[in-house]
């Protein structure tokens, strides 16, 4: 293998596949990326078994073949190399030489057949996606994707067409959120599949870095999506998503609403007292008045005072601040409306005048 | 047919392809037997035939999905081994241990959806799982996620926590038969028939102990260390042998060598001598057997054991006063 290329376009697709390889500890290969020259372009791909991600980049190819090198090593040499051009060439028993100006590199490689394989891709499968739209789900869905590796069915998103809807739900067993978009096109099926939360993550990187359309399918084993040379395959997660509907409360009948900017703002001041690992914050709906209060035994209390549109009966009621912060911070409208039932149920927040985001958080007992 | 390269295991392999054909395969097995007569490697071939692309009861071996689950990158199949912690590395050891972070790893396999076929676990030297490892396995072993199964590779199933060893179908794996063991060493390593012989029950017909018995001279060693420990006649004496000992690098191999012989000598005393591992070896007829009445051979045999447990990780006992105490123990 041989060609030769410009840095920064170099730099460019090594960059991306970083946030992939990982130091796992069954595979040393997967610390590697792998590439191959041929028809003037040199093709890319990384995985670590659960994405994986392919990019490709014109470039001065003399010589046709493939290699894998150690990712991380490969991009910290290129982007220091000296000159704009980068020569690159394989000699025996997969040794790899990166070479520019003066300076020479010679890396040990490992033989690109023992690399996992891209998995095949249905173009047929693939429906261009409106970008924005999807970014927006993510977004207002991701900080509720649970963390707790033991249970898998909920560490990730669950993506669902209903009609003419698409909707994205995440849970981690304390507060679920909820989106739905009219229609990104067909390429969701009906029935509702699982992201994980890495492969998504990764999918959400392309859609910041790139314009314009993006082609998004999803089959039985894993979801795909395409731009320009750019693919990147996510294996989707194994088991049931629980039942979000049976969660979505349908009688929290005393609504409040509030101007978000501020309730933000009071929440973060508040919760500073609040006791360390969990955040509880006491909430307290009076007649056309909120009055948030923390308190740590060890430090001291906090206690303020704003105003909002409230004129049911007067509740007490405790939430973790983070999750309320988390998904104040994720919107868009500037009044939040609140429903609550009493101090024992769970709350649903919601945007003023849309019902297509909805946030439920359970409550604390303080 | 790589099932069919395996030696021996005939039932035990007939036990698997049913359960394969039948669609009654156990989520998590356990396949417990000597070391090194093929247990792994069944477990494998096992793996191999549940994504083989021929979809028949075993491995074509030829399929892509068969040469990727050679060359140990096929992502439905995922192996782990004691590791030895070097800086922040884990690096492969027989003697090292299973770690949570590879308990990790496998959970991280066995939470996405199988890409075709199933997802296959395999945990050799099941036996050397940390206790939080296993504990943390616990959960997934009683239920794995669809379309998977696990199977655990242990030659001490004794030592396996009992929540690990109820939550598996055991398929015990027995020694090789000596015949065609003895066919295999001497197509492998060149070596006599008598040489072969004296490997394969020296090693408890163990293919790849035999293997580096005889690629090691092991049967000259032994029976040096036998000569050393029979010949102590004072305390000095056996201090020095114990010193000794425990420098070896092949300590553990040692003490295997020992309780073969106490075993011999323990089954010579009760009359049984066609049951004797080392018949060839040690020569019988040197009075190795007046003095010891049978219980306190067996008594010592254990101790055997216990020290050799002790200074095998996890628990890295002080190699030299164990091997004092021992070698006290065996000479008095």
């Amino acid at each position: 293998m041989k060609f030769n290329i410009g840095k920064p376009e170099f730099i460019k697709v090594l960059q991306r596949i970083q946030g992939i390889v990982e130091k796992r500890n069954t595979m040393p290969i997967l610390a590697n990326v792998l590439m191959e020259s041929s028809n003037g372009r040199l093709n890319i791909m990384a995985t670590d078994l659960e994405v994986f991600i392919k990019d490709s980049s014109p470039a001065d190819v003399s010589e046709d073949g493939s290699v894998t090198v150690n990712a991380r090593k490969l991009f910290e040499i290129v982007k220091e190399l000296p000159s704009d051009k980068v020569d690159v060439s394989t000699s025996k028993e997969d040794r790899v030489t990166v070479k520019a100006g003066k300076a020479r590199f010679s890396i040990m490689g490992l033989p690109s057949k023992d690399f996992p394989v891209f998995p095949a891709i249905d173009d047929s499968r693939l429906e261009p996606v409106d970008s924005d739209n999807l970014k927006e789900m993510i977004d207002k869905t991701s900080f509720a994707v649970s963390t707790d590796e033991t249970r898998y069915n909920i560490n990730g998103f669950l993506l669902e067409k209903e009609e003419t809807k698409i909707r994205m739900v995440a849970t981690d067993g304390h507060r679920l959120a909820f989106i739905e978009k009219q229609d990104l096109k067909s390429a969701v099926q009906k029935e509702g599949v699982l992201l994980p939360r890495k492969g998504v993550m990764e999918m959400r990187k392309l859609l910041d870095e790139k314009e314009g359309e993006f082609l998004l399918g999803v089959t039985e084993k894993s979801a795909v999506m395409k731009k320009d040379a750019t693919v990147i395959s996510v294996r989707l997660l194994e088991g049931e998503f629980p039942d979000y509907k049976k969660v979505i409360p349908k009688d929290n009948d005393k609504m409040a609403v509030a101007e978000k900017a501020v309730l933000l703002a009071s929440l973060k001041r508040v919760s500073i007292l609040s006791s360390d690992k969990i955040k509880g914050v006491k909430f307290s709906f009076l007649k056309s008045r909120l009055v948030l209060s923390s308190s740590s035994p060890d430090i001291g209390d906090a206690i303020e005072e704003l105003d909002l549109d409230y004129s049911e009966e007067d509740i007490e009621i405790a939430f973790n601040a983070r999750y309320f912060i988390d998904m104040l911070e994720a919107l868009d409208e500037e009044k939040v409306r609140i429903n609550l039932k009493d101090p024992l149920s769970p709350g649903i927040l919601r945007p003023e005048g849309s019902d297509d985001y909805t946030y439920i958080i359970m409550p604390m007992r303080l | 047919m790589p099932f069919k390269d395996i030696l021996g295991h005939e039932r035990e392999i007939r036990v698997l392809r049913e359960a394969l054909n039948t669609g009654r395969l156990a989520h998590s097995y356990l396949f417990a037997g000597p070391e090194g007569i093929g247990k792994r490697k069944t477990a494998f071939e096992l793996a191999r035939a549940l994504n083989c692309a021929s979809a028949t009861d075993d491995a074509c071996g030829e399929c892509a999905s068969c040469l990727r689950a050679a060359s140990g990158t096929h992502t439905n199949i995922v192996e782990v081994a004691p590791t030895v912690k070097d800086r922040d590395e884990l690096v492969p050891d027989p003697s090292g241990l299973i770690r949570i972070e590879q308990i990790r790893d496998i959970l991280s396999l066995l939470k996405y959806k199988a890409d075709g076929g199933r997802k296959a676990v395999i945990v050799d030297g099941a036996e050397r799982l940390m206790p939080q490892a296993a504990n943390a396995f616990l959960k997934t072993l009683e239920e794995p996620p669809a379309g998977s199964i696990i199977m655990l590779v242990t030659s001490r199933p004794a030592d396996l926590l009992p929540t690990i060893i109820s939550r598996c179908q055991r398929v015990s794996f027995r020694p090789l038969p000596e015949e065609a063991l003895i066919v295999a060493l001497v197509e492998k390593t060149g070596a006599t028939e008598e040489e072969a012989m004296t490997a394969a029950r020296m090693t408890g017909r163990s293919l790849s102990l035999a293997l580096k018995y005889i690629g090691e001279g092991r049967g000259d060693k032994g029976r040096e260390l036998i000569k050393r420990l029979q010949s102590i006649t004072d305390v000095s004496e056996a201090l020095k042998f114990a010193e000794e000992l425990s420098k070896k690098d092949d300590i553990l191999e040692a003490l295997e060598t020992l309780k073969g012989w106490y075993r011999d000598r323990a089954i010579a005393a009760s009359g049984a001598e066609n049951l004797l591992v080392n018949r060839d070896v040690y020569g019988y007829s040197d009075g190795s057997f007046e003095g010891r009445r049978r219980e306190g051979l067996a008594e010592d045999f254990f101790s055997i054991e216990e020290t050799r447990r002790m200074i095998a990780p996890p628990r890295y006992a002080n190699k030299l006063l164990a091997m004092e105490a021992l070698i006290l123990k065996l000479v008095d």
